[in-house]
């Protein structure tokens, strides 16, 4: 069958999308640049003398827009001895500044600084071997009485307070590997007050609450470890993974957590949080040109610095096969994930079709012969890279086994299934399906415009380039059906692979 | 593309800020935004049809919403509504078998999805404009002519005997559904769930009459949106839908359930290393101007971390990741969910906070910041659930499914405006009936500071 031409979709050109002349003139003399690539959204970027990137999109159906803060720093980002920090700093951005959250900054802040004294005591005893009980005692009294002290210079939450009161919609923030998310929408007019907030939230943080939030993320760590899905996702990266910190899970390890201090997290947010590392995407109902002044009026004085290299210790090459069994009142499900070269290899497209054809949606392979013609597999899927882009990850396919059927022939059949790539190479017809539905994917990203915000941000400062996904359709489209196979041979194999199952404990 | 109506009338409503003013955050005052009134069509069969041209994507969404949902299936039965939809949208129809459809949708990324919840159940479909009519097609023949094809039948049936098999793997996921199961009793269809021996009943035969009682044009509402010209795509859906038979909906009648009336706390011991608490009262059903006191007080008390429980529990005593209050309506009653997640050793404090913090609000200390934060917040993001011309006519037709009146949507905000402090605390008095609170938790007990009797009698249950 002929591949499906989509070529004007993305012809974006009316309505919403049609930018008056003048305003295009004016951004342009602003150094603004407008998108005028039709095969692309007709986004605007500019970029603050400090580093700051900033993305643009106008869509005004209703009066609200769209928010994303996206950091290039995440979980690979934390030391040995801190996982957990980029997550804990996350929380942490939620806790207010110097102006938000506070009765008296100065005074509340002698206390906090205090509290860390106390806190790093408390650490430091508690990491002994013999524990000195007594004084760890007397130190949690000491904590509990400088944290009513505190307590009565401060507003609790004042941050979500200030963003509820506007009418925030999906205020959040999330943690990655390999970034940091900061989202929210608010209503159209609202947007000085973003900007005040944002600008003071990322310049001077005060961390309050820190050791209260420490304990916050512990019951997010505990939620996880109820979860089978979550476990058997974290077994798969704590064993593909021995030395890059892919390794590490995002939420931290226990110990870890619990030893978090203050002044560590000071320190990550002053290495990291610069506006050198920062996109901010915007999309909605905005005034480009007006959206430009307040960035300049609120971001211009946040200082850039040289980010230093952290040395992120390369992944050896994984010579031999590793089956990792959990035992977990659940039932049963199976992980595997194979070595990828990174997603800008030039193997990468290839693998990227790989995983559709292989098992996603009810017309690919694994679906076909496991769920429905061997009715041994409730479900299947694959991801081509994950848990990250930033630096070489895997390709994971998921499923679980139904009725009868025990997770390690649901495994024999899985590889079975892969080894068939070489005498039976994908179709034409395979190939443009997965092409026409990363195009459409394409444009159903634009339907929200918080994904989108998203989806512009990440691109830029983690691809290096908003039109990422963009180029990345026109490499699929050159993938041949030997490229498939090729990829699939070099990669999807035993010695690559890591594979957790999930075994019902009784 | 014009903006639909909306005024901000920042200048009229002189709102004086309520938090921080050391970042000197520029006065606004509340959003007027109403969503706008939207007259169906209505077809000689009785189908109504919200429909709007938005050209901002290439593309179209349709929603067929159907009046039905899981409450209707026959308790011998629980789970048909379900298993029907399922095998409506992956067993073929007349002039498409299954395979031909998963084919032509997935080569081009089209989509006909089928959902059910508990009082409405809807068939939708998303594709590129240039393939409307090719999906349509296959849309209008499932709806018309399903096959129910044995051998899709079969598998479906046997994925929901997988997933009853697998219901409790996920401990917060269990918690909440069978708190609701003994709250409204295993009996009533707000509390029934299905079984393996109930799916194992039922046959295709079941499907076919479950399709004559429901899936009927007076039954359903089709909302579209997208990049089409309205005049065609109303004469391609009469000439689609026009033509099938209106019926009588044969909707089971639902006894009022009897909710508990003493509190009790329902244990299931399980070794996990958090417990998750879920703790119910009475609320209420649909068409009730209670709801929106109810709202206000739902959003003060648990609406996020910044309201009362997020304060208490989450900020400042760090017991919780997760914990939030809400209310749901069905047509006949309604509940009031508390749910958090806490350390086993915790449970008790965190279920104390949640019942002292439910007295405080009863009586006249109320934070009247909080108070109005909290009214702001629903009315500043109610423009929210409008963010796309399909996700707008999704919601009134949702809202007519349940037979609201057309100013419903319109009227909202002023109405929540309209609730004074006191009365939520009268909303207080009258739901946060903690003595009756049913308290459900699972988790490991061995590890409970104190013992659960201290909040009623504790019945362990045997997970199943």
């Amino acid at each position: 069958m002929k591949l499906v031409m989509f070529f004007l979709t993305l012809m974006l050109s009316q309505g919403v999308y049609s930018m008056e002349k003048e305003t295009a003139n004016e951004l342009k003399k602003m150094g603004a640049t407008v998108e005028e690539n039709p095969q692309y959204p007709q986004v605007i970027s500019y970029k603050l003398k400090n580093g700051l990137k900033i993305l643009m999109l106008e869509k005004n159906f209703v009066p609200t827009v769209s928010y994303t803060m996206m950091f290039k720093v995440g979980n690979v980002d934390n030391i040995q001895g801190q996982t957990g920090l980029a997550h804990m700093f996350e929380h942490m951005a939620f806790k207010g500044t110097a102006n938000i959250g506070t009765k008296d900054y100065e005074k509340e802040k002698l206390i906090l600084d205090r509290i860390d004294e106390i806190q790093s005591e408390i650490s430091s005893e508690d990491k002994k071997e013999l524990r000195d009980e007594e004084k760890l005692k007397k130190l949690n009294e000491e904590y509990k009485k400088l944290t009513d002290e505190a307590e009565k210079y401060q507003i609790r939450e004042e941050l979500w307070k200030i963003y509820n009161e506007l009418g925030q919609h999906n205020l959040n923030a999330f943690t990655s590997n390999d970034y940091t998310g900061y989202v929210i929408e608010l209503p159209a007019d609202r947007m000085e007050a973003y900007f005040k907030i944002e600008s003071d939230r990322f310049k001077n943080p005060a961390m309050r609450d820190f050791y209260k939030e420490r304990d916050v993320v512990h019951e997010e760590l505990r939620m996880y470890e109820t979860n089978p899905n979550r476990i058997s996702w974290d077994k798969l990266f704590s064993n593909a993974f021995i030395a890059h910190p892919y390794h590490n899970p995002v939420i931290g390890f226990e110990d870890d957590v619990s030893h978090l201090l203050r002044p560590n997290a000071f320190a990550f947010y002053q290495k990291f949080y610069v506006p050198n590392n920062a996109t901010l995407a915007i999309v909605g109902d905005i005034d480009p040109v007006k959206t430009i002044k307040l960035a300049e009026k609120y971001f211009a004085d946040w200082k850039a610095s040289n980010i230093t290299d952290t040395n992120y210790t390369k992944e050896p090459k994984q010579i031999e096969e590793k089956i990792i069994k959990v035992s977990f009142p659940s039932k049963s499900s199976i992980i595997m994930g194979f070595k990828n070269p990174g997603i800008n290899s030039a193997d990468m497209p290839a693998l990227i079709v790989a995983a559709d054809i292989l098992a996603n949606g009810s017309t690919s392979r694994l679906y076909k012969s496991l769920v429905e013609e061997k009715n041994m597999a409730l479900y299947t899927g694959a991801y081509a890279s994950t848990p990250g882009d930033r630096y070489p990850s895997l390709f994971v396919i998921a499923s679980a086994p139904k009725g009868d059927t025990d997770v390690q022939s649901l495994d024999d059949e899985i590889m079975k299934e892969i080894s068939e790539f070489k005498n039976n190479p994908p179709t034409q017809w395979e190939i443009d399906k997965v092409i026409n539905n990363y195009q459409i994917n394409l444009i159903k990203g634009l339907e929200s415009n918080l994904e989108f915000a998203q989806t512009l941000a990440y691109n830029e400062q983690i691809m290096g380039n908003w039109k990422f996904s963009w180029n990345m359709l026109e490499k699929i489209k050159m993938v041949r059906s030997e490229d498939v196979v090729n990829v699939v041979t070099k990669y999807l194999t035993r010695s690559n692979r890591t594979t957790v199952y999930i075994v019902e404990s009784k | 593309m014009k903006k639909i109506i909306y005024f901000i009338t920042g200048a009229m409503i002189m709102n004086i800020n309520l938090y921080s003013n050391n970042l000197n955050i520029p006065h606004y005052g509340n959003v007027e935004f109403k969503p706008p009134v939207v007259k169906p069509l209505i077809l000689d069969n009785g189908l109504k049809i919200y429909i709007k041209k938005d050209a901002t994507l290439p593309t179209v969404r349709m929603e067929v919403l159907i009046k039905t949902g899981t409450v209707y299936d026959p308790q011998e039965k629980a789970g048909l509504g379900s298993l029907f939809f399922e095998v409506l949208r992956n067993g073929g129809s007349k002039n498409f078998s299954s395979d031909e459809i998963d084919k032509k949708l997935e080569y081009l990324g089209a989509e006909i999805t089928t959902s059910i919840s508990p009082e409405e159940a809807s068939i939708s479909m998303f594709s590129h404009k240039k393939d409307f009519d090719e999906v349509f097609n296959i849309l209008s023949d499932l709806i018309k002519n399903p096959a129910f094809e044995e051998k899709k039948f079969e598998l479906k049936k046997q994925e929901a005997i997988e997933m009853v098999k697998r219901r409790n793997d996920n401990p917060d996921r269990q918690a909440t559904r069978e708190a609701l199961r003994i709250f409204f009793g295993k009996n009533h269809p707000y509390g029934m769930r299905s079984e393996i021996e109930t799916i194992s009943k039922i046959t295709v035969d079941d499907l076919k009459a479950y399709r004559d009682n429901f899936i009927i044009p007076n039954n359903m509402i089709v909302s579209i949106a997208g990049d089409f010209d309205e005049n065609e795509m109303n004469n391609k859906i009469k000439k689609e839908f026009g033509d099938i038979q209106m019926g009588d909906v044969k909707l089971p009648d639902i006894a009022l359930p009897q909710t508990p009336d003493t509190r009790t706390v329902y244990l299931i011991d399980k070794p996990l290393k958090q417990a998750f608490v879920v703790i119910l009262n009475k609320g209420i059903a649909r068409h009730d101007d209670r709801e929106y006191p109810l709202t206000v007080l739902s959003e003060y008390m648990g609406g996020g971390i910044q309201s009362r429980l997020g304060n208490e529990i989450r900020s400042k005593r760090g017991l919780a990741y997760s914990v939030y209050s809400y209310f749901s309506k069905r047509n006949k009653a309604g509940f009031i969910m508390t749910y958090l997640g806490t350390k086993p050793e915790s449970v008790n404090e965190a279920i104390e906070q949640v019942f002292l913090e439910m007295e405080k609000v009863k009586t006249d200390k109320i934070d009247e910041k909080e108070f109005d934060m909290a009214k702001s917040e629903i009315i500043n993001s109610f423009v929210f659930r409008f963010q796309t011309q399909s996700a707008l006519l999704d919601e009134i037709a949702s809202y007519d499914l349940y037979g609201y009146k057309p100013d419903y949507l319109s009227n909202y905000t002023s109405r929540i405006d309209a609730v004074k402090i006191k009365d939520m605390v009268n909303s207080a008095k009258e739901f946060y009936d903690t003595k009756n609170s049913q308290i459900f938790v699972i988790g490991d007990s061995k590890k409970f500071a104190k013992p659960l009797e201290n909040f009623g009698k504790v019945i362990t249950l045997q997970e199943d």
